[in-house]
């Protein structure tokens, strides 16, 4: 039973300000929890991430030569064996080291591509997006620019210059940007009037300072998404390419000349196009999956 | 009295980030037959969540711990997809607060009618059109046959509401539960929703649930009302008993901050603290750190419920016999006290300088070909020293004037003055850290990815040198410590503080600046009722210390008559009445001056519920002069 002394005044200090602990906590800590929430993005994630090391020490350590041919008819187009985990192919050379260069060469390239279509376009974009009298002329730069074939502007520089990494990678970046602007352009048209942005004007902040400082955070879900997709659309554009003929030389190692010969071997012996084409196939499946669910996870839906 | 819902022992939890929530906490409520049955409660009293939880509707994360439901006979605890079908629509419909969100935006309005009364009546295309047609017209949508053909971005928000409210009545319900319907809404037009409402309640033979934060709303059209707080029901009454009887202590602090229990040159009541963590157990009475005449007890026990009469209960230890007496509460007497403004008003206009002037202003916007004249020849003075209310409601141009001062819009003719100085070209550096700005939503005007240093500091950055930043940070922290933020706050981010703490930093960084005319753009009207007071008490404190003048962008007439000193209407681009403010409030001149405070929902039961609502919808015919009826008054005719 209560006590008498219990129905006196507390006169406890009311306290002014409370911080909700529940609502303490990192952006990219809880990013990250999310993400690695999902039993599948763990299980990819960590795919690739194998299949990377693998690639890096493999090609580091291992004593196999890619390049080695076989004078010796009976070392040609073998099945896979002890010796040679894929088998070799017309030239008896072994087909798992190839694979693994290939692999290598293919993810650079994309990765190289990625990075500077990123860069510039993430650029272009914020400056398109923001700055309201560059509107015009971007837009008029951006009809003329994304109507020109890629193919032409390939064949062009195959022409030019010798075809190569430098080339292909130059090809592929001078039309690619302009459509990472393009979307970047749309997201910061949504946010451009938020406003912590009009209050930011008001204040004076120079426009530099709001475009890195308050636009560019938010970017972030859509900056991955835009990379993660860039990778695997890379690596098929190169195999592509190497299937029309204005890939890379056969004398260097990637993915799509590793196609481009399992192709023309493809009905003699088709597992020679089989090994190449499912690691093609799970990387490009892996980055587009993992790219939208981090995009997902990081794009802040409720600050509750 | 029959009960058409009854729930009892409900309790609701979410997950979130790893942890529970205990939204609402073991509650028992019921609804009677022909009932308007009021929640009355705050952000986060778990309000919304409990009517979803009714409806099966709650999101995925969220799940009935324990408790059960029962509408009529039937209970809706754990009930399949099928048989949801047949209640919702049928038997329970809901009205959202958004109606720009509500309704489907590539459907015709008379097409989702027909598929909701085709839905649940089963009858013909041709009949069901026929029913839409009546609905349109009950719900008050004039030329019911034109507007079944149109899509919803052809109506405006109001009317958006009445298709929203026709589509839920279209299978005769029995209950309704209406979630903050009017809170959008401009409060001419919400008069006119919550009319229309207790209609259709009357000849559609509805109950209805009603949830709001807004008093007056409750006092126009609650029956009985239950007052929420911390995920349960703390006092529970007609609506006569919990206003003028009120015995819980959030209950009577929620009437205390009521601007119209306030005086003029006084500060307004406001509760301290912010509703208690829901993911902790809550031990004792969930209000007691907030609540100055708290009892020991009320730390250690929760309170049970007292029933103070056959219609009345409160959960609170205050009322137990044991326990000391309180004052009384005479909110009556209160609301009277206060109701005529001071009549010794200094009218000194002719004397102190202008600080702003707007000359003939005029804000055009270009709609594809059409032209929006949003601001239209407006012209007056502020003068130095004064709190300035620009009044209106949506369309009326009040916004566009603030944003035009700062910079964002294009002056089309006339110009604004600023201490001498033209603003038609835009602000340069210097006057950018004269005129500052207080935005309206506390949610969207600070950078969530940057740090609360930054937020605050960041004019600074952008007028001041590295070495003089220095210095300014004695400034900051003393604004912080006028805001009643604790220092600690700058290494955080704005996600981890409420609405009102936000609101707060708002604030500190406008006046960090040390402006000379600070525009507070609806400062308080996404703000909890009882966090209200404290924001309007610290803008006063703020401006007698640091000698500002302020203009007020506001809808909310009964703030507006408790900090303004003088007032200017604003109708659809106009200036329509302009003098001080004891003058405008006690006899208003203009037409919708009048309909605009006959409208606001005045929180006394008794004269809002017999009160008569005075429409207008006046066009200008563009031969009216503004003319100085009396001292300092102005009107347009």
């Amino acid at each position: 039973m209560e006590n008498q002394k219990m129905f006196k005044y507390a006169n406890r200090k009311v306290e002014e300000y409370h911080l909700n602990t529940e609502n303490v906590y990192s952006y990219w800590q809880e990013t990250f929890k999310k993400f690695f929430r999902s039993k599948m993005a763990t299980v990819l994630f960590v795919g690739v991430i194998s299949l990377l090391l693998f690639t890096i020490f493999y090609t580091l350590f291992s004593k196999t030569d890619p390049y080695a041919k076989s004078k010796m008819i009976r070392d040609w187009n073998q099945p896979p064996s002890a010796a040679h985990w894929f088998g070799t192919d017309q030239l008896g050379r072994d087909i798992f080291a190839r694979t693994w260069y290939g692999v290598k060469t293919s993810l650079l390239l994309s990765l190289t591509v990625g990075c500077i279509d990123m860069f510039f376009g993430v650029l272009a974009g914020l400056f398109w997006g923001y700055v309201r009298k560059a509107d015009r002329f971007m837009t008029e730069l951006y009809n003329i620019i994304s109507n020109i074939p890629r193919t032409i502007i390939l064949i062009l520089l195959s022409y030019l210059l010798s075809p190569g990494f430098s080339t292909i990678v130059l090809g592929l970046c001078m039309t690619g940007w302009i459509s990472v602007a393009r979307f970047i352009r749309n997201k910061v048209f949504t946010i451009r009037d938020a406003e912590y942005n009009i209050a930011s004007r008001s204040l004076g902040t120079k426009t530099r300072t709001i475009m890195f400082k308050n636009i560019l955070p938010f970017l972030v879900s859509i900056i991955i998404l835009e990379t993660a997709i860039t990778v695997p659309y890379t690596i098929g554009s190169e195999v592509f390419l190497g299937y029309i003929g204005l890939g890379l030389p056969q004398s260097t190692i990637s993915l799509g000349t590793m196609v481009q010969a399992g192709i023309s071997s493809f009905q003699a012996y088709p597992s020679q196009l089989m090994y190449p084409t499912l690691i093609l196939s799970f990387i490009t499946v892996s980055f587009y999956l993992l790219g939208n669910k981090l995009s997902d996870v990081s794009e802040p839906k409720n600050y509750e | 009295m029959s009960k058409v819902l009854e729930v009892k022992n409900l309790s609701v939890a979410f997950e979130l980030r790893g942890k529970t929530l205990k939204v609402v906490r073991n509650v028992d409520f019921d609804l009677n037959k022909h009932e308007v049955h009021a929640i009355v409660g705050e952000s986060g009293s778990g309000k919304s969540v409990f009517t979803k939880a009714i409806a099966g509707m709650l999101d995925a994360n969220g799940k009935i711990t324990q408790g059960e439901v029962a509408l009529g006979q039937k209970s809706l605890i754990d009930l399949r997809k099928k048989e949801w079908v047949e209640i919702r629509g049928k038997k329970l419909a809901f009205v959202f607060q958004d109606p720009m969100t509500s309704l489907n935006p590539l459907k015709k309005i008379g097409h989702q009618l027909v598929e909701v009364i085709k839905l649940h009546q089963k009858v013909p295309h041709s009949e069901a059109k026929g029913i839409a047609l009546k609905l349109l017209k009950d719900v008050g949508i004039q030329e019911p046959e034109v507007r079944f053909n149109q899509y919803p971005f052809e109506f405006s928000g109001g009317m958006r509401q009445r298709v929203v409210i026709a589509n839920a009545i279209a299978c005769q319900p029995e209950v309704l539960i209406c979630d903050e319907p009017t809170t959008a809404l401009d409060v001419t037009i919400q008069a006119q929703i919550l009319r229309l409402l207790k209609d259709l309640k009357d000849r559609y033979n509805m109950s209805m649930i009603f949830i709001t934060h807004d008093l007056g709303v409750v006092a126009n059209i609650a029956d009985r009302v239950s007052v929420m707080y911390a995920g349960e029901f703390v006092e529970s009454g007609t609506v006569e008993d919990v206003f003028y009887r009120a015995q819980s202590p959030y209950t009577l602090a929620l009437l205390k901050s009521l601007p119209q229990l306030g005086k003029k040159g006084e500060e307004l009541f406001s509760l301290k603290g912010t509703p208690p963590s829901l993911t902790e157990e809550i031990v004792g009475d969930p209000f007691a750190p907030r609540n100055e005449l708290a009892l020991e007890i009320d730390y250690v026990e929760s309170p049970p419920f007292y029933e103070i009469s056959k219609t009345h209960k409160v959960k609170t230890w205050a009322v137990d016999p044991r326990a000391p007496q309180r004052e009384p509460f005479d909110f009556l007497n209160l609301i009277e006290d206060n109701k005529a403004l001071d009549h010794e008003v200094k009218t000194d206009h002719h004397h102190p300088n202008k600080i702003v002037s707007f000359q003939d202003l005029s804000v055009h916007f270009k709609k594809g070909k059409r032209i929006i004249k949003a601001v239209n020849n407006v012209s007056f003075d502020i003068f130095e020293g004064e709190t300035f209310a620009l009044v209106g409601e949506s369309g009326s141009g009040k916004t566009t004037i603030g944003r035009t001062i700062i910079g964002e819009n294009h002056i089309n003719s006339g110009d604004i003055i600023f201490k001498g100085k033209s603003l038609k070209k835009g602000l340069d550096k210097h006057l950018k850290k004269e005129i500052q700005m207080i935005f309206q939503d506390p949610m969207a005007s600070l950078n969530e990815r940057a740090k609360i240093e930054y937020i605050i500091s960041e004019g600074l950055r952008a007028h001041y040198s590295k070495k003089e930043l220095e210095d300014k940070m004695v400034l900051l922290n003393s604004i912080l410590d006028e805001v009643k933020l604790p220092r600690t706050v700058i290494s955080r981010f704005p996600h981890e503080f409420s609405g009102g703490q936000r609101q707060r930093i708002g604030i500190a960084r406008a006046l960090v600046m040390e402006p000379k005319f600070v525009i507070a753009d609806e400062p308080i009207s996404a703000l909890d009722v009882s966090i209200r007071a404290g924001v309007i008490n610290l803008l006063n404190r703020l401006k007698e210390e640091y000698k500002t003048t302020y203009m007020f962008i506001a809808h909310d007439l009964s703030i507006v008559k408790f900090i303004a000193d003088r007032v200017g209407i604003l109708y659809k681009g106009r200036l329509v009445e302009l003098g001080y403010a004891h003058h405008i409030f006690n006899s208003p001149q203009h037409p919708y001056t009048k309909s605009l405070l006959n409208a606001i929902p005045h929180p006394d039961p008794q004269v809002e519920k017999v009160k008569k609502i005075i429409k207008y919808e006046g066009e200008f015919t563009g031969s009216e002069v503004f003319k100085e009826i009396s001292d300092g008054h102005y009107v347009l005719m």
